[in-house]
């Protein structure tokens, strides 16, 4: 190691993450899901902005995105856009989520879906297999933090042990603080990012061109690869059909931590704030992109095109840029690797355990937190430790999966009439179908497989729920006030719900 | 019960789903063909360009709706009512 710099700041990150994650439980006891599970709903518009926003930028943008721009292109802002439609989903749905836990008294994703199709078999099901795609996105982010680490310390802290010492930094603050730690770590991890992302992506913008914007990069870029700047890409391998049901399957896939992160807004109001502006967090993802675009000239000839950032930063930047990088993209893989750990333990808790054992809410809250430990030591650690070369595959299966229970939030959203018989039926249909058109058949006609699985699943589940007995009017009265105020209950009638707003959105 | 599909009842609810629909079409083919070029716009390729306009997009219309379409007081005032949950 010849420079000790990079590795001090990316150490001293790790400190200032643990020192606020500590710090962020207060006074506040942590025994219950309300208040390990959802910060006790407590978390204002600027947090709940940096926290959406740190939560869906993983180190797949400080490594993964200047890869994609490395080797394919243009094709990396599809990233761009499904992570801004995402706000949309969170504009609309967020507020109602917010207030099923309000009202009904609702944590978990799973306990909404369990409680709306009046089936705790559903709910578990959704938990399980949520969590799916959770596990393999939690290790993903511990490989790549684990990796940083290791690159930052030139070698002298081995791979292994920085899986464990990151392990040990969330679980720490985790399991003290709760969703408080995520939200006070995410929301700074959120504003180093910014600040590491546009000072690195200027500075070698800069450097290359003498410029301090990135118009020279890709007049250069145009001279020489112009296939970089369309679609198919530079490899030729995102055709119109994936880039579009990329978007769609992505945009649709409601993850846990997201759940929890609506849950956890102090109102409201507070969401639709915070969701209203966050697409603009994600011109984070801009400069490090021109990175690996800079990449291409820089180096041409690179092993690993995920590398590209980091290697470019060695080379050519000064040791506090390099430093600023290491501990910028450990927060990326930090702020997404926890919350999905914290949100598989809590589901796993409440929506499968709870009901197996008939565990009241207070040993459900002390048992959440104490499930991070085996989450981590027996899954999470030993599956990043094994570093398998086919985790994106378990992670593209994971949230294919993940996108097949769009029908239950159909059914939780925007259509009453679905049943508990559509969504398993749609679901197990397309779980197969994502499974054999990821694993057999990858893609067919380019089209993602997640997508082949919805075009099934959809269809099924309108059919299945048209022909079966929908849930009960007194639990569709629970959910109707919430989901749309000041609509007829009564087809017949127009009769209406007493509410105090008659606006339907 | 009324179970049919739930969608929305005012002119300005219709104006906003509308307005949701076009920029996520925008970002989906056949709209992305308009981006497809190997220009540079503001000195960026113009899919690049084109991502950017849909992040300003996305932001205008939930500005837009704000406005138009307050929270209704039903999920505002939640917290005030608490039910219990049929499962619990």
């Amino acid at each position: 190691m010849s420079d000790p710099i990079p590795l001090l700041m990316t150490l001293a990150y790790v400190a200032i993450a643990l020192w606020l994650g500590i710090r962020a439980r207060g006074s506040h006891r942590m025994d219950s899901l309300e208040q390990w599970g959802v910060a006790g709903r407590s978390m204002g518009p600027l947090v709940m902005y940096l926290l959406m926003g740190a939560g869906s930028i993983s180190a797949y943008t400080f490594m993964g995105a200047p890869g994609w721009a490395w080797s394919k292109g243009v094709p990396v802002f599809y990233v761009v856009i499904y992570l801004s439609y995402l706000a949309l989903i969170a504009w609309y749905c967020g507020p109602r989520v917010w207030a099923f836990g309000a009202r009904l008294g609702h944590v978990t994703q799973a306990q909404a879906v369990a409680d709306r199709f009046e089936s705790p078999l559903l709910g578990a099901l959704t938990s399980l297999v949520m969590s799916i795609g959770a596990l393999a996105y939690a290790v993903l982010q511990t490989i790549g933090a684990a990796y940083i680490l290791e690159v930052m310390s030139g070698g002298l802290l081995p791979f292994a042990l920085n899986i464990w010492l990151v392990l040990g930094t969330i679980a720490i603050y985790l399991f003290i603080s709760g969703q408080r730690a995520i939200g006070v770590t995410n929301a700074f991890q959120g504003g180093l990012m910014l600040v590491v992302a546009w000072t690195i992506g200027l500075w070698a913008a800069h450097r290359m061109t003498g410029d301090w914007w990135f118009g020279g990069v890709f007049e250069r870029l145009r001279e020489t690869h112009v296939d970089f700047l369309t679609l198919p890409g530079g490899l030729g391998d995102m055709s119109f059909a994936f880039w579009t049901s990329s978007i769609i399957v992505s945009m649709f896939s409601f993850q846990q931590p997201v759940w929890l992160q609506w849950m956890s807004a102090d109102s409201a109001q507070s969401i639709r704030r915070s969701a209203s502006w966050l697409p603009t967090y994600y011109f984070v993802i801009l400069p490090m992109v021109v990175v690996g675009f800079i990449g291409i000239f820089s180096l041409p000839h690179l092993e690993r095109a995920d590398t590209v950032a980091l290697q470019l930063a060695f080379q050519q930047m000064p040791p506090v840029l390099v430093g600023l990088l290491g501990a910028g993209t450990l927060a990326a893989a930090m702020s997404s690797s926890e919350p999905y750990i914290h949100g598989t333990a809590l589901t796993w808790t409440r929506d499968v355990i709870r009901p197996l054992f008939k565990l009241s809410e207070r040993r459900t809250g002390q048992l959440a937190r104490y499930l991070i430990f085996p989450i981590m030591l027996l899954i999470v650690g030993p599956v990043a430790m094994l570093n398998p070369g086919n985790l994106i595959m378990i992670l593209l299966v994971g949230l294919g999966f993940a996108a097949q229970m769009l029908p239950a939030f159909i059914g939780l959203f925007v259509w009453p009439r679905a049943t508990r018989a559509g969504v398993l039926c749609g679901l197990t249909v397309g779980f197969i179908v994502t499974a054999l058109f990821t694993l057999v058949w990858p893609n067919p006609f380019g089209v993602h497989a997640g997508a082949w699985g919805l075009i099934v699943n959809l269809p099924l589940f309108v059919l299945v729920s048209r022909v079966t007995r929908p849930a009960s009017d007194a639990t569709l009265d629970r959910f109707m006030p919430i989901v749309a105020p000041g609509r007829p209950t009564s087809r017949a009638t127009g009769e209406r719900k007493p509410t105090s707003s008659s606006a339907m959105t | 019960m009324n179970h049919r599909l739930i969608l929305p009842a005012t002119t300005r609810g219709k104006l906003i789903l509308a307005l949701f629909t076009v920029v996520i079409l925008a970002g989906l083919w056949p709209a992305v063909l308009l981006a497809n070029h190997a220009v540079l716009v503001l000195g960026l390729p113009a899919l690049a360009t084109w991502s950017c306009l849909i992040i300003v997009a996305s932001t205008a219309v939930m500005l837009i709706a704000n406005r138009l379409l307050p929270l209704p007081e039903s999920i505002r005032r939640t917290q005030d009512q608490p039910e219990t949950a049929a499962n619990e």
